[in-house]
């Protein structure tokens, strides 16, 4: 399950989840940065989540109005992604945007260009006790354009590689190290495809190249490649390098390590029904995967490896809560984003569901104490926070949305008759065109 | 008797007030607007009007924020002299009509006639073959993706039970349009019902002399069957048409658009770029080209079918 598909499939979850009772109490509030109860306004803030998600923002924003009696938050969420992005779209243009939004990293310059989210420098630098620093490095530059600050971050995804222990150790292969390479992978598949069946694949990553531009640009900056020149007026793609590690995957499926791009039908996890011993996926399927593999066998939790850079070229995705331009109470807007995204808020969401990972440093103590209490628990959580701590400080063109459409179009065909020479430099002419749109 | 000696009948006196009437008339016109008038407004509100904004913003630079600013003819140079993704969209979406059409015309009017037997359970088959037209395209089309699949695909397992390899459908260029001309014609069975309507309005009389006359099977389709159902073949090839160059929901849900903007219909390009990127003014160019293509291609249709379209009431030069 990629991220978009687990963005499809969510608002399916968020349904099963809607009975979770409302867990938590103010005590985790406690430590909160206390904010000016002296403003009166009256909120909105719009949320792209589950229920059971929606059920802790809830209690977040109870406690902000009791902090603050002069404001009201009125909270409304859409769940399924694709009517969460008509709204915004709609409203954006109508100039009626919500006080506070989600907005997910990748949006940030798109949202910004368009004038419709606030800066917030101004407000940080009021706020005493404001730590910038305590957001993910990575988190960090995706969360600004232009130099300003467009999003307080909320929580963060990166890809990890998942093992299926049980069928390491019927292969009697050893399982490597978190600090591993590309060439460790290709030699674990390697001695993994002898002992499997002719159904099971050993190493699948089709996710890294399926899943868009912030996963891609991070392995092959491993590699010491780009897609894109800094500035993102140029593209990079055809570089020896981003080539040299495109080819590298293609290897893995021409010995038959991976499956073709497409090979499983859209809902069906092959690393779930057990027919992969390592597959690449997004940090987010870590929330579902405990139950849904329950007992079929052990798993656990590898860093991406390492490229030829010596780096590990991990690139993460997240979300986190934007104040409208349009906003009337920006003052208090600011006020709620930076309530949601605070130490203490952050912790009562991880306190006891284990979604992607917190967008603090300092909230991930409680993240692993829970991450090691939820039944059936995968090994290496350890692993995915360092290779988080680690991740490539990659951020977003303004052009991302049409750029994610061309690595959709232009990647899969490498492995199914044409070669990375020539998709990338279509890849290349497609970007082309998409600079030219965005800087006339 | 009066028309055959080409004496005209006189028309019936007039009402002895004129004037009164007239105002009857006028009364009458009037009610009937106020019974049309909530699809007037609704037709003025949300199809004229848009059509109108669409036309206008199509010479604007316009991201939805603030006021369009006129750019005058530029999105229509730029979309035929520098956008890639216009001509192949374009050209995915004509390959598609030049493939779907003339197939969908032939097996939906080869179902009708089968579907016009007088055999038992023929209702059971009207309604089997009906039924993929009312399902909604979203589902359809995840379950098109399911059959597709090249690994678990039944459309590649039935095919493998005759010897034939795995097709690439979804993931290679060549094979996916193919893959959407089945999906598509899947959905046969709602122009199956029109043509199936319009085969049994056929005057029975005229197969009846046809028959006494030693006619063929071959002779009635060709001569009576066809020539009078040319007017719904007609009806059919236009919606059809109508419907190819709109083709939409398939694309997004399963392919979006690749491998390599090979499924990138038009329809989906427009989306991407009215709604996606948020380049409005583009976008409306592009929906008057869309319109004016559409427009011409129909209107072309509409000079060519006087050669081949009958029309029973119509009269002749002559008549």
């Amino acid at each position: 399950m990629n991220r978009r598909e687990f963005l499809k499939y969510s608002a399916a979850a968020a349904g099963l989840a809607a009975a979770a009772p409302l867990l938590g109490s103010s005590e985790a509030f406690a430590s909160a940065r206390r904010v000016s109860s002296s403003t009166s306004a009256s909120l909105s803030l719009l949320l792209d989540h589950t229920s059971l998600e929606v059920s802790r923002f809830q209690h977040a924003v109870n406690l902000f109005e009791k902090a603050n009696p002069g404001i009201t938050v009125s909270v409304e969420n859409i769940a399924d992604a694709a009517a969460f992005y008509t709204k915004i779209n709609t409203e954006g243009v109508g100039h009626t945007l919500p006080d506070v939004w989600y907005v997910r990293t990748f949006d940030v310059a798109y949202d910004a260009l368009k004038g419709w989210t606030e800066p917030l420098n101004s407000y940080i630098a009021k706020t005493p006790g404001f730590d910038v620093n305590d957001f993910f490095p990575a988190l960090r530059s995706q969360m600004a354009y232009g130099g300003k600050i467009y999003t307080l971050p909320w929580n963060l995804s990166d890809m990890v590689i998942f093992i299926n222990k049980t069928l390491f150790q019927k292969a009697g292969v050893a399982i490597p190290s978190p600090d591993w390479t590309w060439d460790d992978f290709a030699s674990t598949a390697s001695a993994l495809k002898a002992k499997l069946s002719s159904h099971q694949y050993a190493g699948d990553v089709n996710n890294l190249l399926a899943d868009g531009y912030w996963v891609l640009e991070g392995v092959i900056a491993g590699n010491g490649g780009a897609l894109l020149s800094p500035d993102f007026k140029q593209a990079t793609t055809s570089a020896p390098a981003n080539v040299d590690l495109l080819n590298f995957f293609v290897s893995l499926h021409t010995k038959g390590y991976m499956p073709t791009p497409g090979t499983y039908p859209a809902g069906v996890d092959p690393f779930v029904a057990g027919l992969e011993a390592m597959a690449a996926n997004g940090s987010w399927v870590i929330a579902t995967y405990p139950a849904e593999i329950a007992k079929s066998f052990e798993w656990e939790l590898l860093p991406l490896p390492k490229g030829s850079t010596g780096k590990r070229g991990t690139g993460v995705a997240g979300g986190g809560f934007g104040v409208a331009s349009t906003s009337r109470n920006k003052e208090a807007a600011f006020m709620l984003a930076d309530w949601l995204t605070n130490t203490s808020s952050l912790n009562y969401v991880v306190s006891d569901y284990l979604d992607s990972l917190p967008s603090r440093q300092s909230s991930m103590p409680t993240f692993l104490k829970t991450a090691a209490n939820v039944k059936y628990a995968p090994g290496g959580m350890a692993n995915v926070v360092e290779e988080t701590k680690t991740a490539l400080p990659i951020a977003y063109p303004p052009y991302v949305i049409p750029l994610d459409t061309a690595l959709t179009n232009r990647i899969p065909p490498i492995f199914t008759g044409s070669t990375v020479t020539k998709q990338m430099s279509a890849l290349a002419g497609d970007i082309d065109t998409m600079i030219k749109e965005y800087y006339p | 008797m009066t028309a055959t000696l080409g004496v005209t009948t006189p028309a019936p006196p007039l009402a002895r007030s004129g004037a009164k009437r007239s105002g009857l008339k006028r009364r009458e016109e009037l009610e009937g607007y106020i019974w049309v008038s909530p699809w007037l407004i609704g037709f003025f509100a949300f199809t004229l009007l848009p059509f109108l904004a669409s036309f206008a913003l199509g010479f604007t630079d316009w991201n939805g924020v603030g006021t369009p600013k006129w750019v005058g003819l530029s999105n229509f140079i730029h979309l035929f002299t520098a956008d890639p993704l216009f001509w192949q969209s374009l050209k995915v979406t004509a390959i598609f009509a030049a493939l779907y059409l003339p197939l969908s015309l032939v097996l939906g009017f080869g179902l009708a006639l089968l579907m016009n037997q007088p055999l038992p359970g023929m209702r059971f088959f009207r309604t089997l073959y009906y039924a993929p037209s009312v399902l909604s395209g979203v589902a359809v089309a995840v379950l098109w993706g399911f059959i597709f699949n090249t690994n678990f695909g039944v459309l590649n397992w039935m095919l493998g039970l005759v010897g034939i390899a795995p097709v690439p459908w979804l993931e290679s260029s060549f094979w996916v349009l193919p893959a959407f001309v089945i999906m598509q014609l899947w959905g046969v069975g709602g122009s199956m019902l029109i043509y199936l309507a319009g085969i049994q309005g056929v005057p029975t009389e005229l197969y009846d002399a046809a028959l006494v006359d030693g006619a063929t099977w071959r002779s009635r389709l060709r001569h009576i069957t066809l020539p009078m159902t040319s007017p719904t073949i007609l009806f059919n090839l236009v919606l059809g048409l109508i419907g190819t160059f709109q083709i939409f929901t398939q694309a997004y849900i399963i392919t979006q658009g690749g491998p390599n903007y090979g499924s990138y219909f038009y329809a989906l390009n427009l989306y991407d770029t009215a709604f996606q990127d948020l380049r409005l003014g583009y976008a409306s160019a592009m929906a008057t080209v869309l319109f004016l293509i559409i427009a011409l291609v129909s209107a072309a249709v509409f000079r060519w079918s006087r050669t081949w379209v009958y029309y029973a009431g119509r009269r002749g030069p002559a008549g």
